[in-house]
């Protein structure tokens, strides 16, 4: 009889999961029980797109113009976005890297790069994915240390991530996690106060660029984050923080972000995700197209949230857990690929490009993507390596080759 | 990522199912530990392989034996009194390597093409490069290939269970039938004896449980014989991860036996040099009797893909995203790699010349390997070589800056 009561609730539970995997094959790989249409901006739209009620606050930037200098700075500046101003003896700029919860190395980094007295006002700062949640901040100066210092040492799994497979199924939601936590962590992190700070620091001609990637356009898009909390509007609070999540969205973990844009006299949609997609660091080609940096020093600092790579891991024979390694192992040799490129332009450009990254023998394990132990123990392996000075190398190329090999 | 998608719902699921004992053929692998990482080999064949960071190997004598192995006058002296090594580096790119084995025929046709001391590949790129080092006679075969296959010839689509449950969503073994009828016993000869005069052919797969590239020494392999390792390095190096099961490799370490997971190399470079493979070696060469100064290579990178990408609205669904993800990724990557091998080639002194498919060539395809449209690539390629290709001198994005600032 109990026998009989199990092998039917057995059968029952096969049949069940059996038809929930059919409908989850179905939605997620055929797109059949898709309830959202999208109103896409019409390819040959895609470069008029503008924010209804704001002005030219965005620049949608190719592969190849991103890193070509001329090409940068006349589309950023001529046609959209207004100039920086480097009144200061030498243009100091902070590009900060894509890397998750690795974003803790950064955070450290910047915390006690202030405790060791010599940080520098930014002229520029740009930040994509985990690095755009820490630009703001680091933009608006050493006040809000704390802020920076909290976002990766009291957040975790909890506060990130939520899961619900009836609503991922029932209400059609393109990824497995969703953002809400994330976003109600921002709404107190990112206040009034810290955007009113940066608005006027944009006054002042300082410049903070976040990215993002314009899924349907493959292309990653630069946003003017001064120029929209200058604005002032709740609305345009609402874009700054949409803005700084829809960088740091990993495609089908977290759903992408859809921004409202107008173009032609009608609204569309575009779906934005985490900016490093399109690219794992950027600023170089902003900076070096201007006239002052003809005539000026130029430092660029650059930090990776992220060791060069990963320490062997065995991989199950499941889908998912392929498709896991595989996107970290893009990501890792994409970014290797990126430090090359910040690597030739500085040495044509005659630009100081200081590189840090996170030392290959911090070997802390972790448990989760958010483990807030992990994390704590990156932030002070940062802080004390920055406090300490010496954490900058100028030699990228050979630090990008010498850690390669496993185990190191 | 891994963490993220290792707590989704889904893989619960999957683990309830299997549980449940629906499936009862998972297979258990044997991964290498962590210290052996590197180490292992695959049937004692020491010299067929290197893992990419790894030092003091085999296959690295080998490469530099090479030199020593050619006759005099295989490969022409520059002006600079310097001996010219052509080498030959084909990307990956999936149907878009159409346009690469077009370009492989113009320019034999156009007449400069010249006999490669290497020849790399990585995914669709390790289909072409037997065909590219075995040199124009191989042409016609290259343009079958590639004008002939549909996706039909490439995959077969796995059910909904299969694939949610299992290692990838399609099946590859209508590729591998592909690669078993052009590889034939004679051209592992053919390539074998090349391999003896001195030349060399490389193809690059992603070991996905380190991270790390894998360069295959496929002379060496067909030295020994082993076709069916031959094919399935190929294999392996032309397996989408998701899309196509990762080839699993059974290799030893100090005298016990483990697998490897082997996925398409496009996961970790889109194309490679031998810079990784020689870096560090200039004391073992020096001692082989090899002067340093007195050669130098040439690099022909062909990039089976587009620099500038196109637009494609994206469905609101996981796939359509993912997908798209991944091309935006492989965009970049690609781009990535050659500001690598030109920051190396640089320092090597090498010179550079790479190919990439023109942004205002984009024909249009109906399927994901679409004869018609790989006919239309391969034609462009060969349309651009014949007349002699304008190779880039420099990587997408650096042309103008390297010209103001070089000197």
């Amino acid at each position: 009889m109990e026998d009989m009561k199990m092998a039917t609730k057995s059968i029952l539970s096969i049949i069940i999961i059996a038809a929930l995997l059919v409908a989850g094959w179905l939605y997620l790989v055929k797109g059949y029980i898709s309830m959202k249409i999208r109103h896409a901006v019409p390819p040959q739209l895609t470069y008029n797109a503008r924010i209804p009620g704001i002005k030219d606050v965005r620049v949608i930037i190719d592969p190849i113009r991103l890193i070509k200098r001329e090409n940068t700075y006349d589309i950023m500046y001529k046609s959209a976005l207004s100039k920086p101003k480097f009144s200061n003896p030498e243009i100091n700029a902070l590009s900060i890297s894509g890397g998750g919860a690795n974003g803790a190395y950064g955070a450290g980094i910047l915390c006690g790069w202030t405790k060791a007295g010599d940080r520098p006002v930014f002229d520029v700062v740009t930040g994509v994915s985990t690095g755009a949640l820490i630009a703001p901040a680091a933009f608006a100066g050493t006040s809000y240390d704390s802020l920076i210092k909290d976002i990766y040492t009291n957040i975790s799994d909890a506060d990130i991530m939520k899961q619900n497979f009836i609503d991922f199924l029932l209400e059609g939601r393109p990824s497995i996690l969703d953002t809400q936590p994330l976003r109600n962590v921002l709404k107190k992190a990112v206040s009034k106060k810290l955007i009113d700070e940066i608005a006027r620091e944009h006054v002042k001609g300082r410049r903070l660029y976040i990215a993002t990637t314009n899924l349907d356009a493959r292309r990653g898009v630069i946003w003017d984050m001064g120029a929209i909390a200058t604005v002032g509007t709740p609305e345009s609070i609402e874009l700054f923080r949409d803005v700084m999540i829809a960088s740091a969205s990993i495609p089908v973990a977290f759903p992408p972000v859809m921004i409202k844009v107008e173009a032609d006299g009608r609204i569309y949609e575009e779906m934005h995700v985490d900016g490093s997609v399109a690219t794992q660091s950027f600023g170089s080609g902003i900076i070096m197209g201007s006239d002052e940096a003809k005539t000026k020093k130029v430092n660029f600092y650059l930090i990776k949230n992220g060791k060069f790579a990963d320490a062997p891991e065995q991989v199950p024979l499941k889908i998912w857990d392929i498709a896991g390694a595989a996107f970290s192992t893009l990501m890792t040799w994409q970014s290797y690929g990126d430090i090359f490129r910040s690597h030739m332009l500085a040495k044509y450009e005659n630009m100081n490009l200081y590189f840090t990254f996170i030392p290959q023998e911090f070997n802390e394990p972790r448990k989760g993507e958010f483990d807030l132990d992990y994390m704590r123990k990156l932030f002070y392996r940062g802080f004390r390596t920055a406090q300490s000075g010496g954490y900058w190398t100028r030699d990228t190329e050979n630090s990008a080759e010498e850690v390669i090999a496993p185990g190191k | 990522m891994v963490k993220v998608l290792r707590k989704s719902p889904i893989w619960i699921l999957a683990v309830v199912f299997m549980a449940l004992a629906l499936s009862g053929c998972a297979t258990v692998r044997h991964p290498v530990p962590f210290d052996m990482v590197g180490k292992t080999q695959v049937d004692d064949m020491a010299e067929i392989r290197i893992m990419l960071g790894t030092n003091n190997s085999e296959l690295q004598k080998s490469a530099l034996r090479s030199i020593l192995e050619e006759s005099k006058g295989d490969y022409p002296v520059d002006s600079d009194g310097k001996k010219v090594y052509p080498m030959l580096c084909i990307s990956g790119g999936s149907a878009n390597g159409a346009y690469g084995a077009g370009l492989l025929k113009g320019w034999s046709k156009e007449g400069t093409r010249p006999k490669f001391k290497v020849v790399t590949g990585v995914s669709t790129g390790a289909i072409t490069s037997p065909m590219a080092f075995l040199g124009k006679d191989y042409d016609d075969l290259a343009e079958q290939l590639y004008t002939s296959m549909s996706t039909k010839d490439v995959m077969t689509m796995k059910g909904p269970i299969r694939a949610l449950l299992g290692d990838s969503l399609a099946s590859n073994k209508p590729l591998a039938k592909q690669l078993e009828k052009y590889i034939t016993p004679d051209i592992l000869v053919k390539i074998a004896e090349e391999h003896k005069k001195g030349r060399r052919l490389y193809v690059g797969t992603a070991y996905l449980d380190a991270q790390r590239l894998v360069i295959w020494d496929m002379g060496a392999i067909a030295v020994r014989g082993d076709i069916g390792l031959f094919r399935k390095v190929i294999l392996a190096s032309a397996a989408i991860p998701m899309m196509f099961p990762p080839v699993i490799l059974h290799v030893e370490g100090n005298g016990s036996a483990y697998d490897e997971m082997h996925v398409d190399g496009g996961t970790i470079t889109q194309v490679f040099t031998l810079y990784g493979v020689l870096k560090g070696q200039e004391d073992v060469a020096k001692g082989m009797g090899i002067d340093h100064s007195s050669i130098k290579g040439r690099v022909y990178i062909i990039r089976n893909g587009y620099v500038e990408p196109g637009y494609k609205v994206v469905k609101d669904d996981l796939a359509s995203i993912a997908g798209q993800m991944f091309d935006t990724m492989i965009n970049t990557q690609g781009i990535g790699d050659t500001y690598r091998i030109y920051a190396q080639m640089q320092k090597r002194g090498n010179d550079y010349n790479l190919a990439y498919i023109p942004g205002d060539f984009r024909p249009e395809k109906k399927q994901e390997f679409d004869p018609a449209q790989m006919r239309k690539l391969f034609d462009r390629g060969y349309q651009d070589a014949v007349k002699g290709y304008n190779w880039y001198k420099s990587p997408p994005g650096l042309e103008k800056a390297s010209e103001d600032a070089l000197r």
